[in-house]
């Protein structure tokens, strides 16, 4: 049996030309598309794998400054709380001072008031004491000078005066 | 302590009383001179005033005292007029009193009372403090009724105080003291 192929009918002329034109074909593509696209895709693989890395460079360094930050927070927290002591230590120092000086000040009153208190009481008293002796023997003085007015008185204290004169070398 | 220029007088007078054993009675003269004296002030200044000459003075000591007193002192004025030291008759007199009863053992003591001394109180002071010194006694006597009673007798640099008012202010002092608080 014969197989009628016409139109399959297969030369080898045409088989040959076929292929030189895929071939010619594909010279073409290759030159004329195939690179320029693969040229294409592959700037935008580096552009993209150029982006994620920027992204991670990024991330990194905000990763870097957060602990970098929260380094320097704390840094900060811890001395805010040492100055706060300082100061706190220094202000209870001062106002403990402040209260002694003020006690200090505040007994010296009190006992300068006192000794000024019983320095008058004193004077006062022995004031009053002065004045009582000066009275009393102020009287007294009267009283003898009355008695001894008479002659006899005077004779008397006289004569004891002369009675006296000389014992005390005895 | 008197200056020298009594004490120079005083020594010169001394001496000469000494030899003619005049020293009580040219003591007494100076005293009687230095009361005149005293009482007449106008005296002195005459006889230190630089305007009146030595004849003129020496002519008033002849008029008032020639023949009055002593010729010692008669001539012991001369002098004091001539060097215009009449000024200083009151301290002679001191001094020569001082060296004359030291001389003869004599003890001036001057007692104060409020009423005149009594004879009998007198002799009997004298007697006991002629005693107590060991000395011829003269007393000058003075009163002053401030004293209220008793007698206060001071001799050279000592006394001794037994008036009523000395006892009264002891007694004052001693209650101020005893008090004090």
């Amino acid at each position: 049996m014969h197989l009628n192929f016409d139109f399959f009918s297969i030369e080898p002329s045409t088989i040959i030309g076929v292929l030189l034109n895929t071939l010619i074909l594909f010279l073409l593509f290759k030159h004329f598309l195939f690179a320029p696209v693969n040229k294409i895709i592959e700037e935008r693989k580096s552009q993209v794998s150029k982006t994620y890395e920027d992204a991670d460079e990024a991330l990194k360094n905000a990763k870097n400054m957060e602990n970098e930050y929260t380094e320097k927070l704390a840094l900060a927290k811890d001395e805010s709380a040492e100055i706060v002591k300082a100061a706190s230590k220094k202000a209870q120092q001062r106002s403990d001072e402040i209260i002694a000086k003020a006690k200090d000040e505040a007994q010296g009153i009190v006992t300068k008031a006192n000794a000024d208190i019983e320095r008058e009481r004193k004077r006062a008293v022995n004031q009053i004491k002065d004045e009582i002796s000066d009275i009393a023997v102020n009287i007294a003085g009267k009283v003898i000078g009355k008695e001894v007015a008479s002659d006899e008185e005077q004779e008397r204290l006289i004569d004891e005066f002369i009675g006296g004169i000389g014992e005390d070398d005895e | 302590m008197a200056g020298s220029v009594e004490n120079v007088y005083a020594r010169a007078l001394f001496e000469i009383a000494a030899e003619d054993g005049s020293m009580k009675e040219l003591d007494e003269e100076l005293q009687a001179l230095d009361g005149i004296f005293s009482a007449n002030p106008q005296l002195t200044e005459i006889l230190c005033a630089p305007t009146v000459t030595d004849a003129e003075k020496t002519d008033l000591i002849k008029k008032v005292f020639d023949g009055r007193i002593s010729k010692v002192s008669y001539n012991f004025l001369c002098v004091l007029a001539e060097k215009k030291r009449v000024g200083y008759l009151t301290g002679i007199a001191q001094e020569f009193r001082k060296g004359y009863y030291e001389a003869a053992g004599i003890a001036e003591a001057e007692v104060t009372t409020a009423v005149p001394l009594k004879d009998d109180a007198r002799n009997r002071l004298i007697a006991k403090l002629r005693k107590k010194y060991g000395k011829t006694v003269i007393l000058k006597e003075k009163v002053d009724p401030s004293i209220i009673g008793g007698m206060i007798v001071a001799s050279g640099g000592s006394m001794m105080d037994g008036s009523v008012k000395t006892r009264l202010e002891n007694m004052h002092k001693q209650i101020r003291e005893t008090v004090s608080v």
